[in-house]
């Protein structure tokens, strides 16, 4: 009886755990296996060996560096313009007279975050449109020429970050947020007490003890801009965009799958991005580590 | 602004009265700039209320207007006429909603599994478990549909909710707060003759209702709003949620602008007002509460 119940004891953590593993292995383990050998392979029906040459192609690929480099504009867009103001919108909220009604307005950042990409897409294609759109019409009334936001090339990227500061500004506020509670109240007003000013406060004071949740707010920060589909591709009608503006890595990659069959290709590109994004994240890390050792 | 002045006057013998005043301005500035910038939120969605009830001379000649002082209902029926948008919205809720309900139980089986138990490995285990947050999706594109093509599931509904029924993110968010139930409960429930199972169902789980009902929030909506999935496996009109299904709409030879705007409006509004009445306090303060002991 006892040794019956230990074993049961003693396989029960296992057990409860396993769903997690299995279902890796299948749906995560396996395709990233799997997605190796093709990417190895060459030919569209049966497969044969053909060693590094898709990888050698990647390497070579304009369009795949063209769309690294929009994932790349897309990034500094958001960490230099969406994370401040996301940064100064959760200090302004953070502040003891609003802390009640802080869930009232996180409320309106945060509900474009939950709507579709595909709506948000549909929405600004609307809002952006060159003749009739509504920003074009407001920028008119001081003087603007109409700007083809979603036709000229140059215009874009920007008009792709207009959306993205739209959707993403609340889950980043609400991150900050998170973080600025780590901040002891009286830290800051020791900080007062010693003649700090609030900029001092701010630099010396707030923002090292922000350093573990930006640490994480840049890393998805990253990992979103270079993953850039859905709205992009919503946007650019199904495509790239003019002059493939809006090509995005995933975008580049389901073109070559689903449309021109290439699968070997494909996989190769997925595993290149992979690298790429490690590579990335593993130097974002390394930095903020560094910047937290200094202060 | 409002900062230095406090500052100043925690050195400086300033009177009293004037300090209120001071407040005052400050307080008001920091009202206004979070009402303005929640207003600029609000906006693009009152443009697409507004637009889905405007004829097309309207949406053209006067965009600046977000509503119509002649509404209209014919991009409604226009919509019903080219979709079969019922259909489509039975799809999406099949989809989220199964995929809801397992991910609840399977995220909080192999939560409690790391919450309640020591054993070998555990933190390796652990560790192992969350690093696959760090491999994004796109490597397993290809080779997943090559795969669910060979199981024969391609424009089936199982490859778009059987990978997602557990994940790194929902197991951990859930542990977080299951760690933190006394082991007492468990014990005197197992003295009490409950099995392992029942444990977890009848203690385990209802007391970590928030971690479970924000994984539930996030799952549906990461469901719900899914566009690359169903335009990958699915190939079907009739099988198509919404999220591919109001895309689809695009005339080519003509701008349409009501059709995409009026599905986008339909698609997402029931979702938001069922979120702000049950999501709102689980997103903000238990997003926020969260990942604080994370």
């Amino acid at each position: 009886m006892t040794s019956h119940t230990s074993v049961r004891w003693k396989a029960a953590p296992f057990l409860f755990i396993s769903p997690f593993f299995i279902a890796y292995a299948i749906f995560g383990l396996y395709p990233i296996l799997y997605g190796f050998w093709l990417s190895l392979m060459k030919g569209t029906d049966s497969y044969e060996f053909a060693g590094l040459s898709n990888y050698l192609f990647v390497l070579k690929d304009g369009f795949f560096w063209k769309a690294m480099w929009n994932g790349t504009k897309l990034a500094l867009g958001s960490l230099f313009l969406i994370l401040p103001v996301a940064l100064g919108v959760s200090l302004l909220l953070n502040r003891p007279y609003i802390s009640k009604k802080k869930g009232f307005f996180a409320t309106f950042f945060f509900t474009p975050n939950i709507t579709s990409a595909v709506a948000v897409g549909i929405i600004f294609k609307l809002l952006l449109e060159r003749d009739s759109g509504v920003l074009n019409g407001l920028l008119g009334v001081f003087g603007v020429e109409p700007i083809g936001w979603l036709k000229d090339p140059a215009w874009t990227i920007p008009a792709l970050i207009i959306l993205c500061a739209w959707k993403y500004l609340g889950v980043n506020i609400l991150f900050f947020l998170a973080g600025l509670q780590n901040v002891p109240n009286e830290l800051i007003e020791a900080a007062k007490i010693d003649g700090a000013t609030a900029r001092q406060r701010l630099w010396y004071v707030t923002m090292p003890l922000l350093m573990p949740i930006m640490t994480f707010i840049v890393f998805q920060c990253l990992l979103g801009s270079y993953g850039m589909f859905s709205e992009a591709f919503i946007l650019a009608n199904s495509g790239f965009g003019p002059e493939n503006s809006l090509v995005f890595p995933t975008s580049y990659l389901y073109d070559q799958a689903f449309r021109r069959q290439d699968f070997t290709y494909s996989s190769a590109l997925g595993y290149v991005f992979t690298l790429l994004m490690l590579v990335i994240g593993f130097i974002q890390l390394k930095m903020f580590n560094l910047k937290n050792q200094e202060q | 602004m409002q900062k230095s002045a406090f500052a100043l006057g925690s050195r400086l013998p300033v009177t009293k009265a004037s300090v209120p005043v001071r407040h005052g301005v400050g307080r008001t500035f920091a009202y206004l700039v979070l009402i303005l910038t929640s207003l600029l939120f609000l906006t693009p969605f009152l443009f697409m209320i507004g637009t889905a009830f405007k004829r097309y001379e309207d949406i053209v000649g006067d965009p600046l207007n977000p509503f119509t002082l002649r509404p209209t209902l014919d991009n409604f029926s226009h919509l019903f006429g080219k979709l079969p948008f019922f259909a489509m919205l039975v799809n999406s809720l099949i989809i989220a909603v199964s995929l809801t309900l397992l991910s609840i139980v399977f995220n909080a089986l192999v939560a409690y599994g790391f919450a309640r138990y020591e054993f070998k490995f555990k933190h390796g285990l652990f560790v192992c478990m969350l690093a696959t947050m760090m491999i994004p999706g796109q490597i397993t594109l290809v080779p997943s549909f090559v795969m669910f093509r060979s199981f024969g599931w391609l424009d089936t509904f199982w490859p778009l909710i059987l990978p997602g029924a557990v994940g790194a993110f929902g197991v951990f968010l859930i542990r977080q707060i299951m760690v933190a139930i006394p082991k007492e409960i468990f014990d005197s429930a197992r003295i009490d003759g409950c099995s392992e199972l029942g444990t977890f169902f009848r203690i385990a789980l209802p007391l970590s209702g928030s971690a479970v009902g924000i994984v539930a929030l996030l799952t549906f909506m990461g469901s719900w709003n899914d566009y690359l999935g169903p335009l990958i496996y699915l190939s079907s009109g009739s099988k198509m949620p919404l999220a591919v299904g109001i895309t689809t709409m695009n005339n080519p030879y003509k701008i349409d602008y009501a059709s995409p705007i009026t599905g986008a409006l339909l698609m997402s509004v029931p979702v938001l007002i069922l979120l702000s009445v049950i999501g709102h306090k689980y997103f903000v303060d238990g997003l926020t509460a969260g990942s604080i002991k994370g």
